[in-house]
């Protein structure tokens, strides 16, 4: 029996009278990992801002491990282990990577694991190892990217939230990037990762969910059904895609 | 300049820049956290001062003036921690918040002068010193062991606020948070919390401040006042968010003030500190310690 870790049911959010998202629903088990993918601008980050108390819904909820979280704060939800490393997150610009990793750990289900942490980031991100006393603002994109990445897994995540990880980086970069995020899937921890990039998406999750002018529009589960790379794209753009190169 | 003279004015100067000091960082770390200017932060010199005058005298001036001061800053903690919440925290997300808040803040001033002027009444007050009696150097230069005491606590009160910004969790969290809330929070961090505690720290910094003052003048109402333009001078000189600039900045607006007024006098001081922090800043925007300005947001 495999034990729920998130479920949202019927969320709705949006800025001001401005609605973005109407009703969205989905559910995760431990260890399970989903991919969502979807346009520019139907609502993704909105829906993970929503989910880590950025933003508060309009109407919904929110479970995770069996607690409601619709309205608790961004600090208790991050202290109970679902971590959302934000996209294009740019950080503390005047701190050092040291710094930003240590305040990655900074709830205290993490304090006491700051040593091992510290050392797991860096075994992960060898790149960061030679960074650690430069100040954020003088990483470069792909640099930053994984200072993200290594300070979501500071906080002993139980659920990692990915919103875009590879925006913006180079294709080199982004495969860089494969390695580390399986690693941290197999280290048991669940993951939401959203991307643009459904090349990148298929490598790592098997399910995946598109969200469409605020709504999930269509749901895959690639292990029970056979759904090709191209059907993906096609219902994706909406139109047969060929395939070049 | 005789060689008494120059003694003299140096160390008028170095109390000077200790008071400065004291009060400009507690406005910089609410402005690098916050992102507002406390037009109330002059005032709070003048209640760590009369609280501190009032609690000696509950507690009877048998006792060291030090434990009135210690108690003190227990009161401007929780001060601090109460202006944040009535005068700052109905506005965060407000747009233009910047402004509203001087208002708000210019409002704060106003309540607690006249508040001060209410309970305590215009009948003038001194503190006790914090050790009575004159220290002698080789004949040479003689001070009063407060003004000692001042020149020399107050840096030590300043590195351990350094200390505490860049190696405690809780200092880092708070600069964390003066430096992108959105990713504070998305590591766990409390920011009104932080605010609180900002705000009850700058109080309490300043509140030192004043009672240090008042163990060396007479204390009134409105003693904060012109302090809290210097300070905003040295705020702005130090380079924006940047506490050990403002700290720089705040020794060397002190003895610039102290040569000004041994060679110029009183009357025209305050129009020349502001030519010269006008000067500079046409110079170098960015203050004399300050980074260069930030580029985005
Ligand atoms: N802070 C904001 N204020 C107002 N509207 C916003 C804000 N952030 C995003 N939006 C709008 O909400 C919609 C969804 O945006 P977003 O959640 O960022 O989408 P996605 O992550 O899928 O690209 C867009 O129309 C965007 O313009
Ligand atoms: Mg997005």
């Amino acid at each position: 029996m495999t034990e729920e870790l998130l479920r949202v049911e019927g969320l709705e959010a949006g800025y001001g009278a401005y609605k973005v998202l109407h009703g969205v629903s989905f559910d995760l088990s431990n260890g399970q990992n989903i991919g969502f993918f979807g346009p520019n601008g139907h609502g993704k980050t909105t829906l993970f801002e929503t989910i880590s108390g950025l933003i508060r819904q309009t109407a919904g909820k929110i479970i995770f491990d069996g607690t409601d979280i619709t309205n608790a704060s961004s600090d208790a939800i991050v202290e109970m282990g679902l971590v959302h490393v934000a996209q294009g997150n740019t950080l503390f610009p005047d701190m050092t990577v040291m710094e930003v990793l240590q305040l990655g750990a900074f709830p205290k289900r993490s304090r006491q694991k700051l040593r091992s942490n510290l050392d797991r980031a860096f075994s992960i991100f060898p790149r960061l190892t030679a960074r650690r006393s430069s100040k954020c603002k003088t990483l470069s994109g792909g640099e930053r990217q994984m200072l993200n990445l290594a300070t979501g897994l500071m906080a002993c995540p139980r659920l990692l939230i990915l919103d875009e990880p590879t925006l913006g980086l180079s294709p080199r970069l982004k495969e860089e990037l494969v390695r580390p995020i399986s690693d941290i899937e197999n280290s048991g921890v669940s993951l939401i990762l959203v991307e643009q990039d459904l090349e990148f998406l298929l490598l790592l999750v098997q399910r995946l969910l598109l969200l469409n002018h605020g709504r999930i529009t269509k749901r895959i589960d690639r292990q029970s059904e056979q759904v090709s790379h191209q059907e993906i794209m096609e219902e994706y753009f909406g139109v047969a895609v060929t395939h070049e190169s | 300049m005789s060689l008494d003279a120059f003694t003299s004015v140096l160390l008028s100067g170095l109390v000077l820049s200790s008071l400065y000091a004291l009060l400009a960082s507690g406005l910089s770390l609410v402005w690098t956290t916050l992102g507002i200017f406390n037009f109330a932060h002059g005032v709070l010199m003048a209640v760590g001062a009369y609280v501190t005058w009032q609690i000696s005298q509950s507690i009877g001036e048998t006792y060291w003036i030090g434990y009135s001061i210690a108690l003190m800053i227990v009161v401007m903690v929780m001060l601090g921690a109460v202006l944040e919440y009535v005068l700052i925290r109905p506005f965060y997300g407000n747009k233009n918040i910047v402004l509203v808040t001087v208002m708000t803040t210019l409002a704060g001033l106003t309540f607690l002068e006249n508040g001060i002027q209410a309970v305590w009444g215009p009948r003038l007050k001194q503190l006790p010193p914090l050790i009575d009696g004159n220290i002698s150097i080789h004949g040479l230069l003689t001070l009063s062991a407060h003004e000692a005491v001042i020149i020399v606590v107050s840096p030590l009160i300043l590195i351990g606020l350094y200390y505490f910004l860049n190696y405690s969790i809780i200092g880092k969290s708070i600069r964390a948070v003066g430096q992108n809330q959105k990713a504070a929070k998305l590591m766990g961090i409390n920011v009104s919390r932080s605010f609180i505690l900002t705000f009850g720290l700058a109080a309490a910094l300043t509140g030192i401040a004043g009672a240090f003052y008042g163990g060396l003048r007479l204390m009134n109402p409105t003693m904060g006042s012109e302090p809290l333009v210097k300070a905003l001078i040295v705020v702005i000189f130090g380079g924006l968010g940047n506490i050990s600039g403002t700290i720089a900045a705040a020794y060397l607006i002190g003895f610039l003030e102290a040569f000004l007024i041994y060679f110029i006098g009183l009357y025209w001081t305050p129009s020349l500190l502001f030519l010269f922090m006008i000067f500079v800043l046409i110079f170098r925007h960015e203050g004399l310690f300050g980074e260069s300005a930030r580029t985005t947001t």
